[in-house]
């Protein structure tokens, strides 16, 4: 596996954990009719990348190590997001770096278990007003009675073509 | 939200500002028209450009004008932050002066256009609210602001600053009201009760030509000297309890009341001033709800009052909040709208019920909804046979049932979803909608 940080590719063994943070304004709040307003304000995402640099690698090590710690406002990063649409390109500022100085056999000493956290600066997906988060239905040019449509990986899909009787073709 | 600035001269030639921060926007309106606010917007603009004092604003979303003003103070803190104050036009008035004049019944509109003249800022009118409206009368010279609010108080008008182009003069609408619904309403508006007035007092002035010998008091333009003859108008609140202490509200300084303005100012000021009530409440608001009009809000779930909007604090996410303070305000009585849903193959069956408590008198539509029914393995899309309940409400309490079709089934086994019926005078847009209602339900 491997990830990018300012357009420069580190290809080593890595574990790539993420979370999606759907974050709420602070005008969110209980309604008088007892229905909670969400006021979202997008979705942001958050990495954690834990890499397994191996020994003999001790100069990129350094150099990926300094990298991170810059105190610079955000890095852009190219990492793992979904099957179809392959990588997500973020602009994201470092939270934290950590690593472990262990002694091994024969005396060698060397960092490990390196980890670092990043969050994006802007969301992945932005939210608008009258935003109600369901995606459209696709266009068939108007539905009759009858019409049956099966959940696919590309969306609905019409699965019986308006005759009721419900054959597939 | 935006910050679009230009100069006067050339609103072709815009900047926009897009990182905000620390954003303030609260507006207010005096609707009797004791002051003239001065609105501002002030904020922390994320810009490495250069931004000067002096230029055009607009604080705008992508469909409407929030408020436009000239950049009064902008401070370039760090690096790339500017720091800005928008003003309304209306803080030009405090840098003119007007000198003393006698009015002989000139028009409302061009009284106040005087008052306007020169000073670098421009006023519009609701039409409605200055047909007909004159001025008679005596102003000392003063500034411009201070004469515009005189003019406003006698003609029984008012300005407001925000979700217009230019400041605007209206007039205060006690027959029509907008009413807020409790699902853009936050937990929970409050209810204050202020001391009684007890009465309202309004100096009347009339004015004869001649010499300072001649009289007590005089006043004169310089050129011309007029003798002036006052008395108090009073109108005590029928109201007041017994036990109530004295509290009555004196204008004695607006020589532009005589006697054929004071009774309808006098019933301004006691429309706002007999009322003790005030509300204040915290209000989904998109711009929707601007200062100065008459609003009827819910104070829970079966209670409601009714008055003006003094004034709006906003704060902004993806939507807008702003606190709102009512003043003027008469408790509202209340009835029920009981709407009940039922299946049209088998009306024993609730699918759902809903309750709304309107004022007399007004005048509802209630959309109905799509109801969502989980039963036996199927999840149900109902729709609604008619789109919405309307009436009027009047002095009791009103049942209504309506009948829902089945509009889609899904099957939660094998995740076939079929449609059953459909809107044939809106098909598209009701079956669309209902349909990715359920596609929502099921990812």
């Amino acid at each position: 596996m491997s990830f990018m940080i300012d357009g420069v590719r580190w290809n080593y063994p890595c574990t790539i954990e993420r979370v999606a943070e759907v974050t709420s304004s602070e005008i969110s709040g209980m309604m008088l009719n007892k229905t909670y307003f969400n006021d979202v304000l997008g979705t942001w995402m958050k990495y954690t990348v834990a890499i397994a640099i191996p020994t003999g690698h001790e100069a990129e090590y350094t150099e990926i190590y300094e990298l991170l710690t810059d105190p610079v406002s955000y890095h852009t990063f190219e990492l793992p997001y979904n099957y179809q649409s392959g990588g997500l390109t973020l602009v994201a500022r470092v939270q934290t770096v950590s690593d472990s100085y262990v002694r091994l056999p024969q005396g060698r000493q060397t960092w490990r278990k390196t980890r670092f956290e990043i969050i994006a600066n802007h969301p992945t997906k932005e939210a608008d007003i009258g935003d109600i988060g369901f995606s459209p239905f696709p266009d068939t040019g108007g539905v009759d009675i009858g019409d049956v449509y099966e959940l696919t990986i590309n969306g609905w899909v019409e699965a019986d073509y308006g005759n009721g009787d419900n054959t597939y073709y | 939200m935006k910050i679009v600035t230009y100069p006067i001269n050339n609103s072709s030639n815009t900047t926009q500002y897009e990182e905000l921060r620390n954003l303030r926007f609260n507006p207010s309106a005096d609707i009797i028209s004791n002051r003239v606010s001065v609105d501002e917007v002030e904020c922390d603009i994320q810009t490495e450009g250069h931004i000067e004092t002096g230029l055009c604003a607009e604080l705008r979303d992508d469909t409407k004008l929030w408020f436009y003003g000239r950049i009064t103070y902008a401070e370039h803190k760090e690096d790339t932050i500017v720091h800005v104050i928008v003003s309304s036009e209306i803080t030009f008035l405090d840098r003119f002066e007007m000198p003393a004049k006698m009015y002989s019944g000139m028009t409302a509109q061009a009284a106040i256009e005087e008052c306007f003249a020169n000073t670098g800022a421009e006023v519009l009118f609701d039409s409605s609210a200055v047909s007909g409206k004159t001025v008679t009368g005596f102003c000392k010279e003063q500034s411009n602001r201070n004469r515009l609010q005189h003019i406003l108080f006698a003609c029984g008008l008012y300005i407001k600053s925000s979700f217009v182009q230019h400041p605007t003069v209206t007039v205060m609408d006690s027959a029509n009201y907008t009413l807020i619904p409790a699902e853009k309403t936050y937990w929970k508006p409050t209810l204050t009760y202020k001391e009684y007035v007890t009465a309202v007092n309004v100096m009347q002035y009339s004015f004869a030509q001649g010499t300072p010998q001649q009289g007590d008091e005089y006043v004169t333009d310089g050129t011309t000297t007029w003798i002036v003859t006052k008395q108090n108008v009073k109108l005590s609140n029928p109201s007041t309890p017994a036990i109530a202490a004295t509290n009555e509200v004196h204008v004695e300084d607006v020589m532009l009341v005589n006697e054929n303005n004071v009774s309808d100012i006098i019933s301004s000021l006691s429309v706002y001033y007999f009322k003790r009530q005030e509300v204040d409440l915290d209000i989904v608001n998109n711009g929707e709800y601007g200062v100065g009009a008459k609003y009827t809000v819910y104070l829970n779930e079966n209670d409601m009052a009714s008055g003006y909007a003094e004034s709006l604090d906003f704060a902004f996410g993806t939507n807008a909040k702003s606190r709102m303070v009512i003043g003027g305000c008469d408790l509202v009585l209340t009835k029920k709208l009981i709407i009940t849903y039922v299946s049209i193959d088998d009306p024993t069956i609730t699918l759902k019920k809903q309750t709304y408590a309107f004022p007399e008198g007004y005048a509802y539509s209630v959309t109905n909804p799509y109801i969502e029914i989980t039963y036996q393995g199927y999840q149900y899309i109902f729709r609604p046979t008619t789109p919405a309940v309307t009436g009027t409400m009047g002095s009791s309490d009103v049942n209504v049932t309506v009948q829902c079709k089945i509009a889609l089934k899904l099957d939660l086994e094998t995740r076939v979803l079929e449609i059953i019926s459909v809107d044939e005078v809106n098909r598209v847009e009701k079956t669309e909608k209902s349909s990715t209602i359920y596609v929502a339900e099921i990812e």
